[in-house]
């Protein structure tokens, strides 16, 4: 039974907005939003719940079809990512990495229940001079490149896994 | 509300917050203070103490439009921020905060711009009272709707096309909001420009025939938008947590004091609707805000 990391306390303000989670850390200054799953797991790193009890608790919170650990797993990384557990206590994975498409399968997660899956979303919080200045635009895109075959396009999404979550997304 | 230039001071005590010396205190003064300097004032704003001073008396009296909306003349002359205006006659004009120089040019009302703009962002950094977060906001039926945005966001032709269609004018630069999460009025100056990326002007709420708020007023409505030619406006719904990112994106104390800023957005986003968009005209989507079922309310106050 793999026991879950530890979340990191030091240096973070946190504020509950609704069923989300504003972390706010003051050494990287930045700023992440953690959506319902991912609060919760993240409440549940209390360094003894196992990942299986976690999973359980995730099934009755949520109302998941099944208690599935890779939905744990899948937001420790992401926490860990975000530098939200204790670095030493992050545990090895029981399972090769899992991504939101493959979860999104599994659980049935279609529709609004894929706001179940894991977001956790992060922001630099600006200094006052960059509160105050104008936003950097981004370059502009060069040529295209061409289109892959979709095959190809999903294989490498599922590879990818949630590499993509864990960028300031705000697609969920 | 001139002070002596002998009785300046400023304060040596610099109030550390939330662990940082803020960005407030500024740099001494150095060598400026032994030019000839003749006229001077201390302002108050939300708590910030600001000096300003001159080398040319008549100055002081040009100055009233360009400071702080709602500040008043400081009791004491110690400050926490100086600011100098040297008049060039016949030489550039000097604009220092402490010992740094924020603007050289031969053009009086160009320096006049700059020090308002200093002075609104100084005391948006060093305000002790209120959170300051760059957006533009409206009073509408008892409640506020903010638009948050850094400059060249079209957040003032958007608050200007509020405020024609019936809102109260709170601010086009700065919103405010006490610890409950309520907007205060800052109602400078709005700096309008003549198409997207055009130079801007500075027009008075008055000269533009707007209504200007002045109740504290619950938040209804928080719409994230940049002007976009040929943009739609087809806004989704952020959950409250997304709006919180996005405001705190723009709050300007928010390294500062995160603290605060925390528990105050916490209270702006928990009663508001927040939505988030690119929008084309600022009339089409000024119709569209003040149409939300958000901003329903029976308590009608402002902008009836």
């Amino acid at each position: 039974m793999t026991t879950l990391p530890k979340a990191r306390n030091d240096g973070l303000l946190t504020e509950e907005v609704d069923d989300e989670l504003v972390v706010y850390d003051r050494e990287t200054q930045r700023a992440h939003r953690l959506n319902r799953t991912a609060r919760l797991v993240w409440h549940g790193c209390d360094g003894q719940t196992t990942v299986g009890d976690l999973a359980t608790r995730l099934q009755d919170e949520l109302e998941l079809a099944t208690a599935d650990e890779d939905i744990v797993w899948l937001t420790l990384r992401k926490l860990e990512r975000a530098d939200l557990l204790e670095a030493s206590r992050m545990p090895t994975p029981g399972v090769n990495g899992v991504s939101r498409r493959q979860l999104v399968h599994r659980l049935g997660l279609v529709g609004g229940l894929a706001a179940l899956l894991p977001v956790v979303q992060t922001m630099r919080v600006p200094t006052p001079a960059m509160a105050q200045s104008v936003p950097v635009e981004e370059p502009p895109k060069h040529k295209k490149k061409p289109r892959k075959k979709r095959k190809e396009r999903k294989d490498k999404d599922d590879k990818r896994g949630d590499r993509r979550d864990h960028r300031d997304d705000d697609d969920d | 509300v001139s002070a002596s230039l002998g009785s300046w001071r400023r304060a040596a005590d610099a109030e550390r917050v939330d662990g940082v010396t803020p960005a407030s205190v500024g740099a001494p003064s150095g060598s400026l203070d032994t030019l000839d300097w003749t006229g001077s004032l201390s302002l108050v704003s939300h708590g910030a103490r600001i000096g300003v001073r001159v080398n040319e008396p008549a100055v002081l009296e040009r100055l009233t439009p360009y400071l702080p909306p709602g500040s008043s003349p400081a009791p004491s002359p110690q400050v926490n921020d100086l600011y100098s205006l040297w008049v060039g006659n016949g030489e550039p004009h000097r604009l220092y905060r402490g010992s740094a120089t924020l603007a050289q040019t031969y053009d009086l009302e160009a320096v006049f711009e700059a020090l308002e703009s200093a002075l609104s962002f100084n005391v948006a950094v060093a305000a002790r009272r209120g959170l300051f977060v760059h957006a533009g906001a409206v009073g509408w039926r008892g409640r506020a709707i903010v638009v948050p945005g850094r400059s060249m966001s079209g957040k003032t032709s958007l608050v200007a096309a509020l405020a024609r269609a019936g809102a109260a004018y709170y601010s086009d630069e700065y919103a405010i909001f006490d610890e409950r999460g309520r907007l205060h009025p800052f109602p400078g100056r709005l700096s309008m420009r003549n198409g997207h990326g055009a130079s801007a002007e500075k027009r008075s709420p008055e000269e533009l025939g707007l209504r200007v708020g002045s109740e504290p007023l619950p938040v209804a409505l928080v719409a994230v938008t940049d002007w976009q030619r040929g943009a739609r406006w087809r806004p989704r719904t952020l959950s409250p947590g997304q709006a919180m990112l996005a405001l705190l994106d723009n709050t300007v104390p928010a390294q500062l004091r995160p603290k605060l800023a925390l528990t105050t957005l916490g209270r702006v986003v928990e009663g508001s609707v927040a939505l988030r968009g690119k929008r084309g005209e600022a009339e089409e989507v000024a119709a569209s805000l003040l149409e939300h079922p958000a901003t329903d309310n029976h308590h009608q106050r402002e902008g009836d």
